[in-house]
């Protein structure tokens, strides 16, 4: 279970370049392009799912999200170079170099041997994070926001089909909705991620820009231990130093917890 | 390509092993690491499952194979890591996992407890490992909360052979096993899914073959 502890802001498309710049100089390393493809599976509605469990302790419904990496050349065509400039070719719904067979054979079948993410030949080779977040905690005067996540890692699927869905729906879980993100971060001093993304939903084959505009902005610490409070100050104050730091350029806010909320019966809010 | 066999003796006593040891003595070209390993069989808590959907779900976590765990449900399943250091370095690059992972039969006890309630859990502790120069051959007496189960026997050929004299090795194994007469026992080599053989999922459907009746 790892706490994070987060803090986030937006920023339009046109401050993008200045943004790196001047966070390149603030971290004094350049940043880090990253996409992934999520998709988040509900309980099957269909079932008749009690809130107890066999102790009678209270288990609310979680949304789970699995998340997959996704290789930069399934996004942008080949021309583009693979560096932090190459976001500014991702600013509308259309994606130019999406490859969206590539996602749908993700979750629906096993892949074809093309599409392998790693050159090992093994095709169930695919690997991914399960995660359940839990709603952030709550409290009138948190500095930022703190959520604790279950998380365990697929290195591999097997069996007849080589799917994550297949192994969800089997679990009683069904498809949500599935989304795509891709920006830069940054690795900031006191284990501080600072990460600048674009989110698109994906739905009947197409995608639509959520972040229409700008970009999303995530300052974060992943604290491994829920225990473990001294961690979890440092991160805090790591946090604030960095909201103090960027405070008249990018204003970093504790986000509304019920916008964190993975329950199903949070229906309205998402 | 590796091959698997499992074999579960119910009459076994827990000093069978030591007998099992000596009938193989002949064979042994070492002896190897200790090993352990847990079972869990979930039932689910679903009112309304539609009829004939099974109610089972089953993981198997391997101390031998880094403690993954297969989570296993109607021929589909999954292998999950249970240390931060074997996650995948393009997971933790994407921001797909935050650096932290739970093995997942874990998740099913406390996240998921309302949709799958654990219903039995049978440990083999302390195992041996023999290696012949056919075959590594894993033993455990198991049990189920103290009390004594029975054998379990894993064997494992790293060789790349054939079917058949692969089941003529294990057949060399089940023959020793009717030598110190153990009565019943049930074997299984079987694949998960014949058209796509997955080592780890194999070994965990081969498990469930035998222990769950």
């Amino acid at each position: 279970m790892v706490q994070q502890l987060s803090l986030f802001s937006v920023i339009d498309d046109g401050s993008y370049d200045l943004c790196i710049s001047t966070l390149s100089a603030l971290s004094g390393l350049p940043p880090i392009i990253f996409s992934n493809f999520s998709m988040v599976s509900m309980p099957n509605q269909s079932y008749d799912i009690e809130r107890v469990n066999s102790k009678n302790q209270l288990i609310e419904q979680c949304r789970i999200k699995a998340c997959c990496p996704v290789p930069l050349d399934r996004l942008l065509a080949n021309d583009v170079p693979k560096d932090y400039k190459a976001m500014k070719k991702l600013q509308e719904d259309d994606i130019s170099g999406f490859d969206m067979p590539y996602f749908q054979n993700l979750l629906a079948k096993a892949q074809d041997p093309d599409a392998m993410l790693t050159d090992d030949s093994d095709e169930s080779q695919v690997s991914w994070t399960l995660s359940i977040s839990d709603i952030p905690s709550a409290g009138n005067n948190r500095k930022v926001s703190m959520q604790t996540i279950t998380e365990s890692t697929v290195a591999s699927i097997g069996g007849t089909s080589t799917s994550i869905l297949s192994f969800l729906t089997q679990l009683g879980y069904v498809q949500d909705f599935q989304h795509l993100t891709a920006g830069v971060k940054y690795n900031m001093s006191h284990g501080v991620v600072l990460e600048l993304s674009k989110v698109w939903k994906i739905h009947d084959g197409k995608t639509t820009q959520i972040t229409k505009g700008g970009y999303l902005v995530k300052a974060y610490v992943n604290v491994q231990k829920g225990t473990d409070i001294k961690r979890i100050n440092r991160g805090v104050q790591s946090l604030c130093a960095l909201q103090k730091e960027l405070n008249g350029y990018i204003d970093l806010e504790v986000p509304d917890r019920k916008a964190m909320d993975s329950r199903i019966d949070n229906l309205d809010t998402l | 390509m590796k091959r698997s066999a499992v074999l579960f003796v119910e009459k076994a006593t827990p000093a069978t092993i030591t007998e099992f040891h000596d009938v193989l003595s002949n064979d042994l070209e070492s002896v190897k690491e200790k090993w352990s390993f847990e079972f869990k069989t979930f039932r689910s808590s679903v009112k309304n499952l539609p009829v004939g959907e099974p109610k089972l779900l089953h993981a198997v976590t391997f101390s031998h194979r880094d403690n993954q765990s297969v989570v296993i449900r109607s021929k589909s399943a999954i292998v999950t890591t249970a240390q931060g250091s074997t996650i995948p370095d393009d997971l933790v690059l994407n921001s797909c996992s935050a650096g932290a992972c739970e093995p997942f039969d874990s998740v099913l006890m406390s996240k998921l407890s309302n949709l799958w309630t654990l219903r039995q859990s049978i440990k083999g502790d302390f195992g041996s490992t023999y290696k012949t120069t056919e075959l590594t051959i894993r033993a455990a007496n198991i049990f189920s909360y103290g009390s004594f189960k029975g054998l379990v026997i894993e064997l494992e050929c790293e060789d790349d052979v054939a079917a058949e004299e692969f089941q003529q090795r294990v057949d060399k194994i089940c023959n020793y096993l009717k030598d110190i007469s153990v009565g019943d026992f049930r074997t299984c080599s079987d694949h998960i899914d014949p058209s796509k053989p997955h080592f780890l999922c194999d070994v965990a459907y081969q498990y469930i073959r035998v222990l769950e009746l």
